[in-house]
């Protein structure tokens, strides 16, 4: 500093150089201090720059998605089945709330939650809990007059669905976040959600869009609506005959499908009991409430796969519907068998009789195991078991629904009884839609296609009608037509008269097997009583496939396909032709 | 007679005026960290207030007004020969310890009892405290022309600076108060304390800072500051916000700074208090690392041209007022800078002449007047040359 040379006086040259030195201490402080400042400063704007920039564009910059509307889900009337609509969520800041305490009081009154628990997520040390979501407007305008600091609102969209329990189990549900998570909401998942826009803002601290910032919108694009080809009336009375039939029987479960045979599209598939799906919160998962029976479980077909035998053995001219057979009560499959009282190698019909001349068209009207047997003998198993594969049998129908069972069926090299048995329904499982495929392929005149429940998707870019599946013929229409008139003959005065439609003819069969539990490996002393049909019978505008799952009553006769499920087709047959307008053929 | 010695006093302060050589290096940066404030409020308040009452230039007008007020108070300063504040020093610390007792019957804003309401304007006594404490302290401690001082001489002028300083406690601003002890170590140290006097000094310094730490005395904010300091990454929402906050501004104004009124968080009001104690953000962000670097070194130029003073001066009373103001203005500079680069804790200490606030502001462009009218009175007592 010039300063210390020149600024000592004379006289006070001692105390000035003391203050010059201490003056000199401060200076060196006060370089110090500055070095400090301006490393720090460089650290800051120079070393560390990028970084704090960065943070500064994340304060600004916020990105928020908007949800794009989830589409809409229509029956073939476009009827709504399931639709989304606004609703109002409720959440918290705990750290704007002063009284945890008294806010959970409040709050937990109208919205009916525990208080405990409500108390607790609003002491949490976040900046955002949920409170309630997707409340009722009453009680979100209630939660508004409280005017409590720290709670706020939200709109959600929220999930309804017109068709409620009766379509449950086939339209589906979604999640909270109205993500699809069963039946068709989660088949068509990705389409229904449409993809969520997002708009990227300059925010100043209060959340206001700042004027001339950065602005940029990517508008949501909707989610597509679908057309389905269910049929809203003939899946409510399904239901209800279903829930008719429950409480009759005292069965466990009843499952329906109808399936239109010209195209093999769905008009109903119904489940009971079934569930509300907009409020799954007291519902038992694990129960087995949720699963589609119709398309996830399988059975034992029993007698209605007989139609399929006689069905192969007509096709291959193996035997005419007039070819007679002498059929005992029973008939051994493995030496002496039957008369050592095994189960294994002896079947027998239903009820003891005397040996019989029976025609094939007997054997199907009276459902008899042993005729059934024998032309399956006479078909050989290497035909019934390509028939069984034309069919579809364990494979999956390839229906537009997630997790569909495959079914199985049990033919190996060697085994004497599995031929036999599977020409009677058994050693093989089905699910009830893949039975219905089958009889819609004798309905169309022999042609198999692919069930579908969809038909057609809307967009932006309009209505997209999908194309119907590709057709494999498996029959020929005049054994398709001469297998409709044998099955006729079991609902004129066969073991199907109770599924006789008034004003229709109709063809089916019945269907009564042990239920086998699948978990204990065993048959149980509960049946699975089934009846599959069409009406009308010369050209079938509908296959209904009714499988009622243990069918309680005094006696055997009480649970068969003929008494618990041929009622059933019955009636859903007739409201349903019905419904569609066909016109009578019968009187 | 006291009283009449005071009465000449205050009546003879114009007469015997200082010779017109102004050091205009003080003047030219002093008047140029005024515009500097001037520009930096209107940078950080014209969006805010263009949106909220219409009138974008509202804080930026008031800025320019204290402005001009502070360069008449540094000429005025320079224009009164300080030698005749000597006279009075008791009447200055009287007059000052009484408004500091007055400021505390004042309704408290924000909890704090620091200003006195003067038609649209709040008028800070703690301000012109600091700069009458150093008049006081450095008369009352250049008397004696021996190099040491005596303890009792040492006692009293701690009494003399805790006075003030009780008060200004209890306003409470804890930064001022700390002002006014980095004055008094200043002034005594180049006033010759002894190395001893000096230990016992720091040591009471030292213990009472922890006293007020671990006696409740202080409020919860002032100590979340504190332990804020020493974890910033700790509650970035809460007590460490501002400094957060600030780091961002100053940190991505990067090496050439967005440009002038181009500051997204000046603009966006991100940082809390940013005309007052955060103003340097602005500078940070909008000016860049060349920006704040060129107004670190203004500072240092200004406080190097007041301890040239002091060296180049042969009197006493003078020096000691020059190192005190150099104090006061460093201790100011570093605190303020320093807690927005998160060097030190959050104080609210001023930026002097940039931070809006009238009275720091004017108090403080005085006592570089006074600084000045010392420079312009020295006895250039160079070897040989002839005394005055």
């Amino acid at each position: 500093m010039k300063g210390q040379k020149t600024g000592i006086g004379v006289k006070k040259r001692a105390a000035g150089r003391s203050i010059d030195i201490r003056l000199l201490t401060v200076v060196l402080l006060f370089i110090g201090a500055w070095a400090t400042i301006g490393y720090r400063l460089f650290q800051i704007q120079v070393v560390d720059a990028a970084g704090y920039r960065e943070a500064a564009e994340e304060q600004r910059v916020r990105v928020e998605e908007t949800s794009a509307a989830r589409g809409t889900i229509y029956d073939r009337e476009h009827r709504k089945l399931a639709v989304s609509i606004e609703s109002r969520s409720i959440y918290a800041n705990p750290r704007q709330i002063r009284d945890p305490v008294e806010a959970a009081l409040r709050l937990g009154g109208i919205l009916d939650l525990d208080i405990d628990r409500l108390r607790d997520r609003l002491d949490s040390d976040s900046t955002f809990v949920f409170v309630a979501r997707q409340v009722e407007a009453e009680q979100a305008a209630g939660v508004e007059e409280l005017d409590l600091a720290g709670i706020h609102f939200l709109v959600e969209p929220k999930r309804v669905y017109p068709s409620g329990v009766r379509a449950a189990h086939t339209v589906g549900f979604v999640d909270i976040d109205s993500k699809g998570i069963e039946g068709l909401e989660s088949q068509y998942d990705e389409l229904l959600t449409g993809i969520p826009g997002r708009v990227l803002a300059e925010r100043a601290p209060g959340g206001h869009v700042i004027p001339h910032g950065r602005y940029e919108v990517q508008p949501a694009v909707p989610g597509a609506d679908l057309l389905t080809s269910l049929d809203r009336e003939v899946q409510f009375v399904a239901y209800r005959e279903c829930l008719e039939t429950l409480e009759k029987t005292g069965a466990k479960r009843c499952t329906v499908v109808v399936l239109d045979p010209d195209t093999f599209e769905v008009l109903a598939m119904v489940v009971a009991p079934s569930f509300d799906p907009s409020d799954r919160s007291e519902l038992d998962a694990a129960s087995g409430i949720l699963i589609n029976t119709a398309v996830r479980s399988v059975y034992e077909p029993g007698s209605t796969q007989k139609a399929v035998t006689v069905s192969a053995a007509l096709e291959e001219e193996v035997v005419d519907w007039d070819t007679q057979y002498l059929v005992q009560d029973n008939i051994e499959v493995v030496d002496g068998a039957c008369e050592n009282e095994e189960v294994i190698g002896c079947f027998n019909d239903f009820s003891p009789h005397e040996p019989q001349l029976m025609t094939v068209r007997d054997c199907v009207r009276y459902s008899s195991n042993v005729c059934t047997v024998k032309i399956g003998q006479d078909l050989g198993s290497t035909h019934l078991a390509h028939y069984l594969d034309s069919f579809g049998y364990g494979r999956v129908t390839g229906i537009d629904f997630p997790g569909e069972a495959q079914g199985a069926v049990n033919l190996p090299n060697g085994c004497l009884t599995c031929p036999a048995s599977a020409s009677i329904g058994y050693s093989l499982s089905v699910s009830p839609l893949q039975m219905a495929a089958v009889y819609a392929t004798i309905a169309n005149g022999g042609v198999r296609m692919t069930p579908r429940l969809v038909t057609g998707i809307v967009d932006g870019n309009g209505v997209n009608r999908l194309p119907s599946s590709p057709s494999e013929r498996i029959l020929s229409e005049y054994t398709a037509r001469r297998v409709r008139l044998l099955l006729k003959t079991v609902v004129d005065d066969g073991t199907g008269t109770k599924a006789a439609v008034r004003g229709y003819t109709a063809g089916g069969k019945t269907g009564t097997t042990r239920r086998f539990d699948q978990d204990l490996g065993v048959y149980t002393d509960d049946y699975v009583a089934s009846f599959v049909g069409m009406a009308p019978v010369e050209d079938p505008r509908l296959v209904i496939a009714v499988v009622i799952d243990s069918p309680q009553g005094d006696s055997v006769l009480e649970r068969t396909g003929g008494a618990v499920a041929a009622p059933l087709f019955s009636e859903v047959m007739e409201a349903s032709l019905h419904q569609m307008g066909v016109r009578p053929d019968a009187r | 007679m006291a009283v009449g010695r005071a009465i000449e006093g205050v009546g003879g302060l114009f007469r015997d005026r200082p010779r017109p050589t102004p050091d205009v290096i003080m003047f030219v940066l002093t008047a140029g960290l005024l515009a500097l404030g001037t520009v930096m409020v209107y940078s950080a308040t014209h969006v805010r207030l263009g949106a909220e009452t219409g009138d974008p230039t509202a804080a930026m007008r008031r800025q320019m007004l204290f402005a001009g007020l502070s360069l008449a108070a540094f000429i005025a300063g320079s224009m009164i020969n300080y030698r005749r504040y000597r006279r009075i020093v008791f009447l200055i610390y009287g007059v000052t310890v009484a408004v500091l007792v007055a400021v505390l019957f004042f309704p408290p804003i924000q909890g704090a009892s620091r200003w006195i309401p003067l038609w649209s304007f709040q008028f800070q006594p703690s301000e012109f405290a600091k700069v009458a404490l150093v008049v006081v302290l450095a008369g009352f401690l250049a008397v004696r022309p021996s190099e040491r001082l005596d303890w009792k001489r040492l006692g009293y002028a701690l009494a003399l600076t805790a006075v003030p300083g009780y008060l200004i406690f209890r306003q409470p601003d804890l930064g001022t108060m700390l002002v006014i002890g980095v004055i008094a170590i200043g002034i005594l140290f180049v006033a010759g304390t002894g190395v001893k006097q000096m230990a016992v000094l720091l040591a009471a310094g030292v213990g009472g800072v922890t006293a007020v730490l671990r006696l409740d005395i202080l409020r919860t904010y002032q100590v979340e500051r504190l332990t804020g300091f020493f974890d910033q990454t700790a509650d970035l929402q809460g007590a460490n916000w501002n400094l957060y906050q600030s780091q961002i501004a100053i940190g991505s104004g990067q090496l050439f700074g967005r440009g002038l009124f181009q500051g997204t968080q000046t603009r966006l009001n991100f940082i809390p208090s940013q005309t007052s104690d955060f103003i340097f953000t602005a500078v940070g962000e909008q000016m860049g690392f060349v920006g704040g670097a060129a107004v670190i070194i203004v500072y240092a130029v200004l406080i190097w041209r007041i301890l040239m003073v002091a060296a180049v001066t042969s009197d006493r009373f003078g020096a000691l007022i020059a190192v005190g103001m150099a104090s006061m203005l460093a201790f100011h500079v570093f605190v303020n800078i320093g807690m927005t680069i998160g060097l030190v804790p959050v104080t609210g200490l001023p930026l002097p002449f940039v931070s809006a606030g009238g009275s720091a502001m004017i108090a403080m462009a005085g006592g570089l007047g006074i600084v000045n009218s010392i420079w312009r009175t020295r006895t250039p007592a160079r070897p040989g040359g002839p005394a005055p």
